[in-house]
Order: structure tokens, then C-alpha cells, then sequence
């Protein structure tokens, strides 16, 4: 599969400082989460891919079109939602969205047609017809959404696209991207530091630390553990069980929050799960393969990385 | 592209349509007005009873030359386009614009655009209410050379100050008071190969060769060694050659840097 986008040995340097260390990455379509620290190098390799910096070298490209070289052409086929509250004083939500729609060289009338429509997809109603100062987070947040999306990109670049959000509105924006992504096929590169939201929705992720590129893969090989184990939960005495089991000559670790991890191949496991839970009369509540969580993967990346300098 | 600068443009436009940017167009208007309503009074005052003008007609020129395609021309293109980077970096909505295909441009040309529309207007017409009160012969010839003189001087301008403030975003209104105190007010006044580079030295030589100025032969003399014995196409085409020579250095400014705004720091 080509990728979307693809960076070859990115470094950029402001001034004496690395902002980004020799990148070499391959986006595909689908929702790749880019995480990362503060200070990682987001926004830099945010404004690479925009070209909105120069690299200092290496060389990439998005789509078709050579980084650093088609910026007009990759700035026509790339939507961005920047985190800044950035919005454009004494204009209506309509107007904002119409005007950055004309500069994506739509004419008035069909920019304002477009506008509309982005703005229903977005859940602005009435307020699209209030200036901008007046809204709330959340709309500002859905108007920068819609900015984004107005002239119906290939790759979105979207960057804290949930902060400020109550839970409700979070999970209806996700929503909105996943639709974005699986019903109209666009390529997504979701910048955040909400974990969840990455693990909700993402097809693939990459961890950015002090410029580097810590983990760059899938989210079902991420989530894949090293060794294969699964993870049960009782109603009963949990410590014979694990007595019993170890006894079956597997090893079995009760965790803080309650449940019995199992090393071994779940198929393999299952039985003697059930016979274990019989001889020892407890109950089995759920036995489910085991998942790295992204919050370990991340802290570890991040430790990696700074263990490096 | 013209289609992006076209709704810069209006846009714009629409965004000077408020209070504080009206009372703005009312002083430009309004202050050579006052300036010469002033002066107007004073003269009549101290001679209440002449049968003719004691101020003679060159010293109202020059105060209408002076206030208006000179200050007004000026302050006015000063401080619409020198900020026309710095303000939407600090609006943060710099980085809104400029990813948008030919965004950087669009708002740079459309900026430049709406605020020489915006300026040409209050002078015209401070223009016409100043001649009206000086009260000069020939009073519509005079209108008809400075009116011109403003549609030169306003483009130029605005070309430099944008220029400046393209340049040197965060410093762009230090840079163009910088320069319109040094090279237009001063260098402008020397008697050297370099005042030719003011736009006040061309606006002066077209003063003199289109109002009939009646100047005693003695300042003819320093006039001719200042002005030199250039033609009028010359200094023509000096001032047409400014908007399209610095708005071109401009645009090849703004695709070389690098801007961000404070927030954007981050890396």
C-alpha cells in the first residue's frame, strides 16, 4: 500500500535547537494518531508536512506532491485544524467559514453553499449566524473544525481536536472524524494528548519524543502483547484459583486492579481456566486476550527516548 | 489567485466597516480640514478687512501638498498595512491564512489593495474642503494635480510600509516611522543622488510642474538644484514603479520566512 504520507531522514533545526532528529515515517490512510510530550516536535512536523518551515534536511513527500517544493498544491489537499483559538474578529460563523472556503478558491456563492453545509455537519445551528467572539469553546472548536474541513481535503491534519470539550461533545466530535475517515475515506493525522480519544479511534500511532520517532505502527500491533496472555476475572477466592492454576504449571499474576493475568496462548488457556475456576468453585466473570495499553506503550516511549540523551 | 486577493479584499472591507475604523476615515478626512480651517482663520482674523489674500496662493499649496498626498497618504497606508503580518500573527490567525493555497499572498495583496481604497477617499475629499477654504485661484487645477498626486503617493506608499512590515513583522511600525522620518522628511530635502529613492522627491518635482507655483527666482534656483532638471514621465514612472517592484520583493520576502506567532512557538 503507497502511503499518503511518506518523510525520509526529516531533521529541522531552529537555531542550535533539534527540534526533529532524522524522522523517517510512512502515514497510510485511516486515523494515525501522532502523540508525543510537549515539546516532541508536533507542531514542527505539523508545519513540515504544511510547509510552513523549511527542513533542514531530508526530504518528503504527501500525496504526490514533494514537501518543501508543491506547497500550494499540498496546502489544496490538506485540511488543518491548528490548536490555537485562532478566529477571525467581528464575523459571523458563517462568514469565517465562507471566507476561508473563497481562499481555498471556492467562488462566493458556492463557498457560501459549502460553508452551510459544513456547518450542519458540524452542529453549528443558529449560532453560525452570531459573531465569533460570542461562542463558546465548543463552538470555536467546531468552527475551526468546519474551517478545516470546508474544502473537502484528502488528509486532515487535525490538532487537539477535543481539548476543552465536555465528554458528550468529545465523543460527537470523534464520531465526526471517524465518519470522515471510514465513510469518505479521508487519511487523518490526529495530533492530541488524550490517550483515549488515540485508542478510541485510531488505526495506527506514532510517538514523537525529543524530536525522535519512538513507536510508528499499527494500533493492533501495538496493542498485541509481547508475550501472548489473557486476563480473567472471578467472583470467588481469587488466590486458590491462582494456586490451582499455578499448580497446571502456568504462571499467573494477580494485578492491583482485581484481575488474573495468564501467560500462554489464549485458546490454549481456556481450558484449563474453566477447570481451575470448577476444582476451585469460583465463578468465571470474563476471560479476555490481554492488551497493551497505549498509556504504557507511550510512557515507556517517552522514557526511551529521554533515557537516549 | 485573484479570486483569493478578491476576497481578501472584501473581507477586509467588511472588516473596516466598524466604529473605531470609520472615526479613523473621519480624522483622516477631517485633519487637513481643520489644519487649513485654522490657518484660513488666522489670516482673516489678523487682516479682517483686506480686499485680497494676505497668505499668498504657494504657501496654500504647500500646506495642502504637505497635509495631504504627503501625512494623510502616509499615516494612513502606515498604519493599515505595516500590521498587515504582525496583526494576524498576534490574532493568531496568521497560520489559518497562510495554509490555505496562496493564503500568504492573498492576504498580503488583498491587505495592501483594501487599504489604499480605503485611504485614497478621506484625502480626496479633505482635499476638495481644504481648496474650498484656501480659497485659491485656479482651485480646481489645484484639486486635479494633488487628487492625482494622491492616487501616486498612496500605492507607493502602502508598497513600502507593507514592504517594511513584510520584512520585519514584529518591528514593522518602528521600521516605517523609522523611514518615513529619515528618508522621506530628511533624505528628501538632500540635494543628492540618493532623494531620487524618496517618494517625497518625485511628488515635489510633479508639484512644481503641474501647479503653476509662482516661486521668486532665487528659490527657483535651490528648487532646480534639489529637483534637477528631471522630466515629469521620469518621475512618473518612479512612482508607478514602486507598487509593483516592492509588492514583488514582499511576496518573495513572505515565501522565504519563516513566521509563527508567539503561541506557535511551541515546538
Amino acid at each position: 500500500m503507497t502511503a499518503l504520507i511518506d518523510l525520509v531522514n526529516i531533521t529541522k533545526y531552529y537555531g542550535r535547537f533539534r527540534a526533529l532528529d532524522d524522522v523517517s515515517l510512512q502515514i497510510h490512510s485511516g486515523i494515525t494518531g501522532l502523540l508525543g510530550p510537549n515539546g516532541a516536535g508536533k507542531t514542527t512536523l505539523i508545519k513540515v508536512l504544511l510547509g510552513l518551515v523549511r527542513t533542514t534536511s531530508g526530504h518528503g513527500r504527501l500525496l504526490d506532491f514533494e514537501l518543501g517544493h508543491q506547497n500550494r498544491e499540498i496546502r489544496a489537499h490538506v485540511g488543518y485544524m491548528p490548536e490555537d483559538d485562532c478566529y477571525l474578529h467581528g464575523m459571523t460563523g458563517v462568514e469565517c467559514v465562507q471566507f476561508v472556503a473563497q481562499l481555498s478558491r471556492f467562488p462566493a456563492v458556492e463557498a457560501l453553499r459549502r460553508a452551510h453545509e459544513i456547518l450542519d455537519f458540524c452542529g453549528l445551528a443558529q449560532e453560525r449566524y452570531r459573531t465569533v467572539e460570542t461562542y463558546s469553546t465548543g463552538m470555536r472548536q467546531k468552527l475551526r473544525f468546519a474551517q478545516a474541513i470546508v474544502h473537502d481535503p484528502p488528509v486532515l491534519i487535525l490538532d487537539e481536536p477535543t481539548s476543552g470539550l465536555d465528554p458528550e461533545e468529545r465523543q460527537v466530535m470523534l464520531n465526526r472524524i471517524l465518519v470522515l475517515a471510514r465513510d469518505h475515506g479521508k487519511a487523518v493525522l490526529l495530533c492530541t494528548h488524550i490517550l483515549p480519544d488515540v485508542q478510541s479511534i485510531s488505526d495506527a500511532v506514532v510517538i514523537l519524543a525529543r524530536g525522535r520517532i519512538q513507536v510508528a505502527d499499527t494500533m493492533v500491533e501495538l496493542n498485541r502483547p509481547t508475550t501472548p496472555s489473557v486476563e480473567v476475572r472471578l467472583m470467588g477466592d481469587s488466590d486458590r484459583f491462582v494456586e490451582t492454576i499455578r499448580g497446571r504449571g502456568i504462571a499467573a499474576n494477580l494485578q492491583s486492579n482485581g484481575g488474573i493475568l495468564l501467560q500462554g496462548i489464549p485458546d490454549h488457556l481456556a481450558t484449563h481456566v474453566w477447570q481451575a475456576a470448577s476444582a476451585c468453585g469460583v465463578g468465571v466473570r470474563s476471560l479476555t486476550p490481554s492488551r497493551n495499553s497505549l498509556e504504557e506503550i507511550f510512557l515507556s516511549a517517552v522514557r526511551e527516548g529521554g533515557s537516549r540523551d | 489567485m485573484i479570486g483569493n486577493v478578491g476576497a481578501v479584499f472584501l473581507f477586509e472591507w467588511k472588516r473596516s466597516l466598524t466604529l473605531p475604523r470609520m472615526a479613523w476615515w473621519l480624522v483622516l478626512a477631517g485633519f487637513p480640514v481643520f489644519i487649513v480651517g485654522l490657518i484660513r482663520f488666522g489670516v482673516d482674523s489678523a487682516h479682517p478687512n483686506a480686499e485680497t489674500d494676505r497668505a499668498p496662493r504657494e504657501l496654500w499649496i504647500g500646506f495642502l501638498f504637505a497635509l495631504i498626498p504627503m501625512l494623510i497618504s502616509m499615516l494612513g497606508t502606515m498604519l493599515w498595512v505595516t500590521p498587515a503580518i504582525s496583526a494576524e500573527l498576534e490574532r493568531r490567525s496568521w497560520v489559518y491564512l497562510t495554509v490555505r493555497p496562496n493564503g500568504g499572498v492573498a492576504v498580503l495583496l488583498g491587505k495592501y489593495m483594501a487599504a489604499v481604497t480605503w485611504v485614497i477617499p478621506p484625502a480626496l475629499i479633505g482635499l476638495l474642503a481644504g481648496i474650498i477654504l484656501c480659497r485659491v485661484s485656479n482651485g480646481w487645477q489645484i484639486w486635479w494635480a494633488l487628487a492625482t498626486m494622491v492616487c501616486l503617493s498612496t500605492p507607493a506608499y502602502a508598497a513600502i510600509y507593507l514592504f517594511l512590515g513584510t520584512v520585519m513583522p514584529r518591528r514593522g511600525m518602528v521600521l516605517a516611522v523609522g523611514y518615513s522620518l529619515l528618508f522621506e522628511l530628511v533624505i528628501g530635502f538632500v540635494p543628492a543622488l540618493i532623494n531620487k529613492l524618496t517618494v517625497h522627491h518625485h511628488l515635489q518635482a510633479l508639484l512644481l510642474l503641474w501647479c503653476e507655483m509662482d516661486i521668486p527666482p532665487e528659490f527657483m534656483q535651490g528648487a532646480v538644484a534639489l529637483m534637477g532638471n528631471t522630466p515629469e514621465w521620469e518621475h512618473l514612472a518612479f512612482l508607478l514603479m514602486y507598487p509593483p517592484v516592492l509588492l514583488t520583493a514582499a511576496v518573495a520576502v513572505l515565501r522565504a520566512s519563516e513566521f509563527s506567532s508567539s503561541a506557535e512557538s511551541d515546538v
